[in-house]
């Protein structure tokens, strides 16, 4: 049976190895402060994948129904909901204002949404999510393109010395008794987004396999010590027989 | 079956291309229906009415449902096809309101009977316009569930923009005939396309041994009569026959008879 140390030991490998499985998912954040870095926006050909601006949150209904907090911007619609890689709704405003408002699951309207219309939907850098459909005057048959905004995303930002609470490597809640102020992208509270990008996540790769070795290695010391304690005790037990 | 070529969702890059079933809804016929929506829609409320229509699209169950589900549905029946007319509960509400000269409806309230019995009536007069789509119609507009019809197979959105935003839904029941190809290439549009022509004066066969004995001066008799027309060929076909000779430097041929069928 193993001892504490070591199951202690097999907890940081686990975790360290969680951090580097993290660190190609859309805005994560990693278990460990040591391997964290400012995070930085990488380049997307998706036009619905954005990247909100440093301190910012997108807004979303996690998988338990609960508001959480994410930096995940890969967005897509699905089912006639925006969502982002991980599935869960993202919040916004259908009116494109945040004020007195507050933010719902965004969607594409039925008929558009049973029809396969949102094709073609991306994001702007003001959080407006739209898509383009066709539209025919009756009158002399010419069809032109008539562009549908399903609203506009919020964006979150936390009071300054209170931290969001680490959910998972993608999500994150508000600190007990802390509302976190929301808004919209480029609405005088919050800078814009920047389209075709992804936030890259915020794991260094290169620190965080680095201390997996060390936790390796630490692994190996204290099995080395077992043997070598094993070894003490077995002479010891041989000499008083 | 005509299908439409469109592109997935963006999102991974490279938009893929598929196919997709095209409605039978002509849009001329759909642009009509949706001209006599308006000019009913001016008459019930008094202003002008703009509107656009969205592209007809094809059905499947599952769409209908989904459209269907909290709509009120008004069944026209017609020679070719029938014909439901869509309207979302809301919107419906808010018409019938307009019409009405009231203003917003409250969230979530259902229509009274009153106001589903002037819905009816506006309904019969949009089915007047509905002719385009069911040639030759059969009785007024009724109301029905969708349980109680067929699942419709195509769909157009009438989207009203002005005087009051709203959308309704003309679905028919029965795919309309197929109007064949909606243009064909004039005839004279080959016109200049080059023909290689071969005139045919005699033919004969030629054993091996004979082939292989040809020498300058070599006479072949050949199995054709004097005096048998010759034939003009195109692309290996008998397309007339007709006489050979001389017309100023070249070689020429008098068409004598057109085959009507060319023959090999």
């Amino acid at each position: 049976m193993l001892g504490a140390p070591f199951a202690d030991a097999l907890d940081r490998i686990g975790s360290r190895a969680q951090d580097l499985r993290d660190a190609y998912r859309p805005g994560a954040t990693p278990l460990h402060d040591d391997v964290r870095t400012g995070g930085a926006a990488a380049p997307s050909t998706d036009p619905l994948s954005a990247t909100a601006p440093p301190g910012a949150w997108f807004v979303v209904v996690a998988a338990g129904g609960e508001r959480a907090y994410t930096r995940d911007g890969v967005l897509h619609v699905d089912d006639g909901v925006l969502r982002n890689a991980d599935g869960d709704a993202v919040l916004g405003y259908p009116d494109g204002d945040a004020r007195g408002a507050v933010p719902v699951p965004l969607r594409v309207p039925e008929t558009d949404r049973v029809l396969g219309r949102a094709a073609d939907a991306v994001i702007e850098s003001d959080g407006t999510v739209a898509y383009t459909r066709a539209a025919i005057d009756p009158r002399t048959g010419r069809r032109r393109l008539e562009r549908v905004a399903l609203g506009r995303v919020a964006l979150a930002r936390f009071p300054a010395g209170s931290a969001p609470e680490r959910v998972d490597a993608t999500h994150a809640g508000a600190p007990v008794g802390v509302v976190p102020h929301l808004g919209t992208p480029g609405d005088g509270t919050f800078p814009p987004l920047a389209p075709r990008s992804r936030d890259a996540g915020a794991v260094d790769v290169q620190t965080g396999l680095q201390r997996l070795n060390e936790a390796y290695l630490a692994f190996e010391a204290l099995g080395a010590a077992q043997r070598a304690r094993f070894g003490v005790e077995r002479t010891t037990l041989d000499l008083v027989k | 079956m005509i299908a439409d070529a469109t592109f997935g969702p963006a999102s991974q890059g490279v938009r893929a291309l598929r196919f997709a079933p095209r409605a039978s809804i002509p849009l001329e016929a759909a642009c009509l229906v949706a001209n006599g929506i308006r000019e009913t829609f001016r008459e019930l409320l008094g202003e002008q009415c703009e509107l656009v229509l969205g592209e007809p699209a094809v059905l499947g169950a599952a769409a209908w449902t989904a459209l269907a589900r909290d709509a009120l549905l008004f069944l026209t029946r017609g020679r070719q096809t029938d014909i439901v007319l869509v309207l979302p509960e809301r919107d419906a509400r808010r018409l019938v309101l307009r019409a009405f000269g009231e203003g917003d409806p409250l969230p979530d309230a259902a229509c009274s009977a009153l106001e589903l019995h002037a819905l009816e009536r506006i309904a019969a007069r949009c089915a007047a316009s509905f002719e385009p789509l069911c040639a030759e119609r059969r009785g007024g507009a009724r109301p029905v569930r969708a349980h109680e019809i067929p699942p419709c197979v195509a769909y157009f959105d009438v989207r009203v923009v002005a005087p009051i935003p709203l959308t309704l839904g003309i679905a028919i029941v029965r795919d309309l005939p197929d109007p064949g190809p909606s243009g064909a290439l004039s005839p004279r549009a080959l016109d200049g396309v080059p023909l290689e022509a071969r005139a045919v004066f005699a033919e004969g066969v030629l054993d091996a041994a004979a082939f292989v004995r040809l020498r300058p001066g070599t006479v072949v008799r050949l199995d054709t009569k004097v005096g048998t027309p010759a034939s003009l060929n195109i692309a290996g076909l008998r397309v007339a026959s007709g006489a050979v000779g001389v017309l100023a430097a070249r070689t020429a041929f008098q068409v004598k008879d057109v085959a009507l069928g060319a023959t090999p």
